[in-house]
């Protein structure tokens, strides 16, 4: 895996060069230090931004462009990485050999018109489409209780803390009325200039010649940000809590969040799979057998670690009345798992499963880039390393783990709809 | 074991059937470590009464799904989710209104994975227990549908639209009815729609062929028997049953659904996979991300959310327009006009068509695609599409025309969800 990085650009690109595939993908990550108050501005932002550029001065104008580039996919999405705001914009254009000579270069000359082209009149965007994202946002963002399992995994982090964990990175109505056509432009100014900027390319093509054609359409972007050395979250712990909301629905949501005391990092990145995977993982873990298969108590329940934000979490949807059962019947999974009831089974099952994730990385685009994030981003261990740590896990180690499990929140959004 | 080539995508596959009826389909995917297997019966939600040696059987709604959820119960208590999760392996089942699939796919183990497919499908066990068990874990799964405004929605534009096809229940059928539901019942419908004619095997991704041969030869399916059985016919009047409803929820914004109901077989000799994608340009000309339609509604502010989609029962294809929106008023004549004062130039349907062609081999190099395009080609069709990259070139533009001309754009459900005061 080739990876470059020129210090006169004010970018890195990574390459993974394959045959395997009839696309060529390109992802362009731009991140900074999340701020609670720019949130709502970048999402904002790149609704604006990805919509109009100077050269194709509406979506309308942009769609058929994409179209006449052979259906050329484009793709925009904010998230979070620990303490970072990360921004996403991925292309995937058919291979020459399918297309025509120049595809992919005319593919990427769209991709940096809308990045670095925008539509602007007197120093500041349009307008009439800042307001009408504006409107559009704030309908948007109205009607987030309609997907209670969404509002319920936000508001169990929100109810819990203030910290940057309970950020909503889809954003605040209240922030979006002092944004304006002038701040924005500013801001995003200010993203192009200071932001951590990647590209991350897969397909069937030299470097050399994948940085000819990004040099050449992305020369505007100069700036001196080094990647951080750490995206970890720094959490404290706290007491248990617990926290109940009602809805008009006939199903309640049960999230239980969990911080894990002071694990070390191979315990963060490493053994922490197996304890999610072993308490709610899958179809065989012991959440899913107990709480689903033998007390018929839910559709759906599982477990999920974020390693940036050492948080557990487990989630399911229950009948209001089986609450105080369901979070008894968890919590005694866990002292379970603590008393050291994990069997070689389920420790063997998961190596197998991680191994089997190893080696299907290159079977698609999106895992190579995600790995190429990993390992070149976010300093996380090389594929080797990985599986000779993952492949030396130890029951101990995880009972270990499993001790350091600090309930923070016990949150139910109560369906109260035929009470 | 017949092979064929399949145009412009670089792939072949092997089709066979064996004497009692089953069918196979392989297809190799090159580049690929993974593969998927896909275990098919047309027997879906809609099938819920149906007749056997002149016996008439009506079955709760729901149970089609139900036995999906029952067959993975094995009277040696193994359970067919740890099997497959042994080997880092994933298998699941999905139930739709006529079909049902129980698929595993992985990067190991193919052998032992396919065989254990064909025989956990093919033994069924149905206790008292385990049937009540299952009524819990699928009332909850029931609920959350319920809670989700979308999916109410829809249900409401299937009674709008249809008179008598069983697609205006809901494939899970309902808390009530799934707790009618017996293993006598389950036995019946398993019985009945498991046999060896009515269903079909796709295989897809990295494995050997032969192996595949040699381990179906030694299933179940190859020496097991057929139930013959009869559906009932069912009419449909091509009008819509409402024209418009309003109903109310919970929700923050108003929503809008609209279903232009079609009756193919009303639109001229044209072959029926061609109509369905000359339906399928003309909704995207009409409402898709390049239409003069979505652009002058979203320059208005008109909606928040747009989508458009088409979905097909038997003969019919209903045109789908599904909004959140503000100005539910403004967005339904801005609707209106479109449809009374439709434009299509050729350069636009040339582009369209362009589309279709490059998301075509877009999609090849899909192990899951793939599987999917399969089953659904021999479910709708019974063949492979093996021509469709021929078949969307020479689509032209006077029979777009002339098909366009036959669509009766007013026989439509229109549906609004109100938010509750």
């Amino acid at each position: 895996m080739k990876t470059t990085y020129d210090e006169k650009r004010g970018y890195r690109i990574h390459l993974y060069k394959t045959d395997k595939f009839k696309q060529t993908t390109i992802k362009i990550s731009l991140k900074e230090p999340i701020k609670k108050e720019n949130i709502t501005k970048r999402s904002l932002l790149y609704n604006v931004l990805f919509s109009s550029s100077k050269k194709y001065n509406s979506e309308r104008k942009i769609n058929i462009r994409k179209e006449e580039l052979y259906s050329m996919n484009l793709q925009f999405l904010n998230n979070r990485i620990g303490n970072y705001l990360n921004t996403t914009l991925t292309i995937k254009c058919l291979d020459e050999k399918y297309t025509e000579k120049g595809i992919l270069e005319q593919s990427i000359s769209l991709l940096s018109d809308l990045l670095l082209d925008p539509l602007i009149e007197d120093n500041h965007f349009r307008k009439d489409k800042v307001d009408l994202y504006k409107e559009k946002m704030k309908t948007r963002l109205s009607t987030l209780k309609e997907d209670a399992p969404l509002y319920a995994a936000i508001r169990a982090k929100e109810v819990y803390d203030d910290s940057v964990l309970s950020y909503r990175v889809i954003g605040y109505i209240e922030d979006i009325d002092p944004l304006n056509e002038y701040n924005l432009y500013e801001y995003y100014k200010e993203m192009i200039k200071t932001n951590i900027i990647d590209f991350y390319v897969v397909g069937n093509i030299e470097l050399e010649e994948i940085e000819s054609y990004i040099d050449k359409y992305f020369s505007k972007l100069f700036n001196n940000s080094s990647n951080p050395d750490n995206y970890e979250l720094n959490t404290k712990i706290t007491n248990e809590k617990s926290y109940t909301e009602t809805i008009n629905n006939e199903q309640s949501i049960l999230i239980i969040l969990s911080k894990l005391d002071k694990p070390t990092y191979y315990e963060r990145y490493y053994v922490s799979s197996f304890l999610s995977y072993i308490l709610g993982g899958g179809t065989s873990s012991k959440l899913f057998n107990i709480i689903r298969e033998q007390e018929s108590l839910c559709y759906y329940i599982n477990s999920n670690y974020r390693m940036f934000d050492n948080v557990l979490s487990i989630n399911s949807g229950i009948d209001n009345t089986n609450y105080k059962k369901a979070v008894k019947l968890i919590k005694k999974i866990i002292k379970d798992i603590q008393n050291g009831n994990i069997s070689e089974e389920e420790i063997n099952n998961c190596k197998t499963l991680i191994n089997n994730d190893f080696d299907a990385i290159d079977e698609n685009a999106a895992s190579i880039i995600n790995y190429m994030i990993d390992v070149d981003t976010l300093k996380l261990d090389e594929l080797d390393k990985r599986r000779e740590k993952i492949n030396k896990v130890t029951k101990e180690e995880i009972v270990n783990l499993s001790k350091k499990i600090k309930i923070q929140n016990i949150y139910l959004l109560e369906g109260v709809k035929n009470d | 074991m017949i092979s064929k080539k399949i145009n412009k995508i670089d792939l072949t596959y092997y089709y066979e059937q064996l004497s009692n009826g089953f069918k196979i389909y392989y297809l190799n995917v090159p580049n690929k470590k993974e593969y998927m297997v896909t275990l098919v019966t047309k027997y879906g939600s809609n099938n819920n009464e149906f007749n056997v040696n002149n016996k008439a059987y009506k079955k709760p709604l729901g149970i089609a799904h139900f036995l999906e959820h029952k067959n993975f119960e094995q009277e040696s208590g193994e359970k067919p989710f740890e099997f497959y999760e042994k080997s880092g392996s994933m298998v699941n089942a999905s139930t739709s209104f006529d079909y049902t699939a129980y698929y595993c796919a992985g990067t190991t183990n193919f052998k032992e994975n396919l065989e254990y497919l064909l025989k956990f499908v093919s033994e069924p066990y149905y206790t008292d227990e385990n049937v009540e068990k299952e009524q819990g874990i699928i009332a909850q799964e029931l609920k959350m549908y319920n809670d989700n405004p979308e999916e109410i929605l829809v249900r409401t534009l299937r009674e709008s639209v249809f008179h008598n096809k069983p697609v205006k229940y809901d494939i899970g059928g309902t808390v009530d009815t799934i707790k009618e539901i017996t293993k006598e019942d389950l036995y019946d419908c398993y019985n009945t729609f498991y046999s060896p004619n009515n269903m079909y095997l796709v295989i897809t991704g990295n494995f050997d062929k032969d192996e595949a041969h040699n381990i179906i030869m030694k299933s179940n399916y190859a020496t097991k028997n057929n139930v013959e059985f009869k559906l009932p016919e069912i009419k449909e009047n091509d009008k819509v049953v409402v024209k418009n409803k309003t109903i109310t929820g919970d929700i923050a914004v108003d929503k809008l659904l609209i279903g232009i109901k079609i009756n193919r077989d009303t639109l001229g000799k044209t072959d029926d996979k061609e109509k369905r994608l000359y339906i399928k340009i003309i909704e995207n000309l009409l409402f898709g991300r390049t239409s003069e339609f979505l652009e002058e509604a979203h320059l208005n502010n008109l909606f928040t959310y747009f989508e458009q989609y088409t979905s097909k029962v038997d003969n019919y294809t209903v045109l789908i327009l599904n909004a959140i929106t503000t100005e539910k008023d403004k967005l339904l004549k801005k609707i209106e006009q479109t449809l009374e004062n439709i434009k299509i130039d050729e350069s636009s349907f040339e582009r369209i068509k362009k589309v279709l062609l490059a998301d075509y081999i877009k999609g090849s190099e899909s192990v899951e695609e793939m599987n999917f395009d399969l089953m659904m080609d021999e479910l709708e069709n019974e063949e492979i599409e093996d021509n469709y990259y021929e078949t969307v070139k020479n689509l032209d533009y006077s029979t777009l025309l002339n098909i366009l001309n036959k669509i009766d754009f007013t026989n439509k459900s229109v549906i609004i969800m109100e938010k509750n005061n």
